[in-house]
């Protein structure tokens, strides 16, 4: 019993300190990104533009279930005038970036541990290595970048999409009845430049994260087939996890 | 701890143009090299000595850790103990990217890059490296694809070729860098004889135009027997026989009799 937990903490050390060392290579390699720009905007196009109409119909439905959801509840007590206010700031600070990250480590997570575990798997990273490029910087630090500036981009349409869901619900749903410009007088009033702010700083770490996990896990795959379906998974498993727990932490710090 | 995976991948790459002088052949020297993974022993004091220009091939049945050395001398896998020198050099001890030598490798699997066309696998060190103006590199290219019999297919993409054809072009990739040492492994696996024999015609042409260093990992005999200089035989990590051609035909070895006459013994009268 103890051995086995001494175990799963030394996996999870040495899971910890490769992260850490991939990661360090990644952003050195950042200096190199100049050269790589081809790679990075098709890269930055498959995030971006690949995920963009999938995420704005789920912030759109997002938006719309938490207006009415919230919308109806308030009105029980007169109070729904605050909708505005309450949809901003669901979709500015947390769901936005949060759902988005999610959608993204779902599908363009997966698809990098896939890519770059088959390339693993068959033996392409070992012919990077004898062609004397670096894998760290032809794979890993342009899918890096690509999601640093792509994924707070497709944030900033998602809260946009889903406040408008949002006033939509309020507007038309005879229960809330809040017209559009009592709903948007609310929101101002309660999200400034900071939300903003926070949430696109939230969108950009959890971007990073949805990138450098598919990478290392793609890195790590052993096996054939069965590998590379084992580190899709796990790939998305672990983003997951990675962005609920970043997510309390960096509400936490910017409280 | 963390001695594993990317411990040798934080690679600064080298800055401006690499360079690109003509193939020369290497010696390559290899002594007291011991390997072995999770307490098992794969390779146990293995010691070679390669000729600058020699064709040598290491034969051998699966999983007697031929592919394992191969790794050793391209630095992929580091030796527990032993060393190799390459024309005097230590690999191991020298920083990536200050080698005075040149080497690629030839996979098993071909290891084409699949969203890159055949033009692009072939060009793509010179490219990385900038080794020379476009221009220069498209004839580069061209020239290492006809040198395999391959001209005219840059355009094409890596999913319309045969397995013979990848073969080819991962040749001409490892071509592009101008290799004073080249190396295969398992060059006519999941190829058949016919696809085998142009291969191998191929590799043979390259020794006649080419002044390189190759070395063949292969457990096809007819292939090793044809092409080589020298063979070597690698059996149970342990190498257990070196000679000419003639020399591992006619040995009285018993792990060389039994590998010659299970991979030979549908063919009537040679040995």
């Amino acid at each position: 019993m103890i051995e086995a937990i001494g175990r799963q903490l030394l996996n999870l050390a040495q899971t910890t300190g490769e992260m850490v060392r991939l990661f360090a290579q990644t952003v050195y390699f950042f200096r190199e990104a100049p050269r790589n720009l081809p790679a990075i905007f098709r890269q930055t196009a498959e995030v971006g533009i690949g995920t963009l109409p999938v995420a704005l119909v789920l912030a759109l439905f997002v938006g719309m279930v938490l207006a009415l959801q919230t919308g109806s509840e308030l009105a029980l007590y007169g109070t729904q005038e605050v909708i505005g206010a309450i949809v901003g700031l669901s979709m500015v600070k947390e769901l936005g970036p949060v759902m988005t990250s999610l959608l993204v480590a779902g599908r363009v997570g997966s698809a990098m541990a896939a890519e770059v575990g088959a390339m693993q798997v068959y033996e392409e990273i070992d012919a990077l290595r004898t062609l004397e490029i670096s894998p760290v910087r032809y794979l890993a630090m342009p899918r890096l970048l690509a999601c640093l500036v792509a994924v707070p981009c497709l944030v900033i349409f998602a809260m946009l999409v889903g406040i408008a869901g949002g006033a939509f619900i309020s507007d038309v749903n005879p229960l809330i009845n809040v017209p559009y410009n009592v709903y948007y007088e609310n929101m101002i009033r309660a999200i400034g430049y900071e939300e903003i702010l926070k949430g696109l700083t939230k969108a950009t770490v959890f971007g990073g994260i949805v990138a450098h996990v598919g990478c290392y896990v793609g890195f790590k795959t052993k096996g054939g087939a069965r590998g590379i379906g084992q580190s899709t998974t796990r790939a998305v498993v672990m983003s997951f996890v990675m962005i609920l727990v970043a997510d309390y932490f960096l509400s936490r710090l910017m409280m | 701890m963390f001695s594993g995976l990317f411990a040798d991948w934080f690679v600064p790459e080298p800055h401006g143009v690499a360079n690109y002088a003509e193939p020369r052949g290497v010696a390559l020297r290899i002594e007291g090299l011991s390997k072995a993974f999770d307490g098992q022993v794969v390779l146990r004091d293995i010691s070679l000595d390669i000729a600058a220009g020699e064709t040598f091939s290491i034969i051998g049945p699966s999983g007697t850790g031929k592919s394992v050395l191969l790794k050793h001398i391209v630095r992929l896998i580091e030796p527990d103990t032993g060393s190799i020198r390459i024309d005097g050099e230590d690999i191991y001890d020298a920083g990536k990217g200050a080698l005075s030598y040149r080497y690629s490798m030839v996979f098993q699997t071909s290891a084409l890059f699949n969203s890159l066309t055949v033009g692009e696998n072939v060009g793509l060190w010179l490219r990385e490296k900038r080794v020379c103006p476009e221009e220069r590199i498209r004839a580069i290219v061209a020239e290492k694809l006809a040198l395999v019999g391959l001209e005219g297919h840059e355009d094409k993409s890596i999913s319309e070729l045969s397995g013979g054809m990848k073969k080819r072009v991962a040749i001409a990739r490892s071509l592009a860098m101008n290799p004073d040492l080249i190396l295969y492994d398992e060059p006519t696996a999941e190829l058949d004889p016919v696809t085998s024999d142009e291969l191998a015609q191929v590799i043979m042409d390259l020794k006649v135009k080419v002044n390189l260093t190759t070395v063949i990992v292969t457990h096809d005999l007819s292939f090793a027997l044809y092409l080589s200089d020298r063979i070597a035989m690698i059996d149970g990590g342990e190498i257990v026989a070196v000679g000419t051609p003639d020399e591992i035909k006619n040995s009285q070895n018993p792990v060389v009799r039994k590998f010659l006459y299970t991979t030979t013994k549908g063919i009537k009268g040679e040995f």
